[in-house]
């Protein structure tokens, strides 16, 4: 049987911690390390092997939810991670000048995995950014990858937008 | 006719809708809806027959949004609310419970209210072509209530069709799935988030 645990994976400072933490019966375990790179100027410390909560099911059965690295030189980590996890959950910031090709980069690293199991695609700080529109996330994606991924605009610090990423998400994985 | 089904067949025109003290102006192309009514309200209103209220056509209504003192809402939830709550069956000529549909974005739940079959259904017809009497078979939730469904998506622009899709019978989408026990750890993850 698979581990129960879900994965959360997108660009640095785009929120996944915080996703965890909306959910998690705990504070997320990190491993942050000072930022050196161009990320600095916006975030001083950056996750460097993964987050981690955790949601007690019955009868002792854990929720695992872990948090990759969003930086590429952290990507080996994202491998390990996904070693027989459930599902995929993609965060997106629009206000990044090139968000469909953030996006890109997760699905294609991850597509191994995602035709396996399944993912959903949040975009977060889209209220005032709201290009590309959710209309040119599908059309990207459908012409791209052939799919039809649930993609939603979200307030990462809200719970219920990061239940729906999740509800979502279950959904596409109880369908064959 | 009902008001709904006349702002979804005109999406050009700029409609004014007075119902007693109510008042709405629409035009469904530009996702403009202003109004005094509240977005509950707004969906029963736009369940009635059109010629139970009063409704016209307007070249704009730029005017009447300050004479009126109306507010802006989102169009796209008050459809979707009316929609779902019509007891039609089938609210559009073009779609019966034979046609094969398919969505080509998911409603954006977000916004739109949702209940466990509209994740179901959505998730379904995300990746499948089906048709409304297969889904009936293949998850048990009544015609109804998948009619209302399909008509939702299909008014709001979520939904494409295609008679010449063939749909292989009793797809059993859900049920490949309960082979390897995963539908009821779904279903614990889903009791304890609440969801």
């Amino acid at each position: 049987m698979a581990q129960l645990k879900f994965i959360f994976t997108g660009t640095p400072n785009v929120g996944k911690t915080t996703a965890i933490s909306t959910i998690s019966e705990f504070e997320p375990i990190t491993t942050e390390v000072a930022t050196t790179d161009n990320l600095a100027a916006v975030k001083s410390e950056t996750t460097a092997a993964m987050d981690y909560g955790e949601v007690s099911l019955e009868n002792g059965i854990k929720l695992r939810l872990y948090g990759t690295p969003g930086q590429k030189r952290f990507s080996f980590m994202w491998e390990i991670l996904t070693e027989g996890a459930l599902g995929l959950i993609i965060l997106v910031d629009n206000s990044h000048a090139n968000p469909l090709d953030d996006l890109d980069t997760y699905l294609e690293n991850f597509s191994t995995f995602i035709e396996s199991t399944g993912v959903v695609v949040g975009i977060t700080r889209y209220e005032h950014n709201p290009t590309p529109n959710l209309d040119q996330y599908y059309e990207h994606v459908m012409q791209k990858y052939g799919q039809n991924y649930p993609i939603f605009p979200v307030d990462i610090r809200k719970k219920e937008d990061v239940l729906l990423l999740l509800d979502a998400l279950i959904a596409t994985l109880e369908v064959s | 006719m009902l008001v709904l089904q006349y702002i979804l067949c005109k999406q050009e025109v700029f409609v004014e809708i007075i119902d007693d003290d109510k008042k709405i102006f629409v035009n469904y192309k530009k996702g403009l809806c202003f109004s005094n009514a509240e977005t509950e309200l707004l969906s029963n209103i736009f369940l009635k027959p059109v010629a139970s209220v009063n409704l016209k056509e307007v070249s704009c209504f730029d005017d009447r949004i300050v004479q009126y003192q109306v507010s802006k809402l989102d169009l796209e939830p008050v459809l979707w609310h009316a929609i779902i709550n019509c007891h039609k069956e089938q609210l559009f000529e073009s779609i019966s419970n034979n046609t094969p549909v398919k969505l080509k974005k998911w409603p954006d739940y977000k916004f739109l209210m949702k209940n466990p079959n509209h994740m179901k259904l959505s998730a379904i017809l995300s990746k499948h072509w089906s048709n409304a009497q297969n889904l009936v078979q293949d998850t048990n939730i009544s015609l109804l209530n998948v009619n209302k469904f399909i008509n939702a998506c299909y008014g709001l622009g979520y939904l494409i069709f295609d008679e010449s899709k063939v749909i292989a019978s009793n797809n059993n989408f859900i049920k490949l799935n309960q082979k390897n026990n995963k539908k009821s750890l779904f279903g614990k993850i889903r009791k304890r988030l609440g969801i």
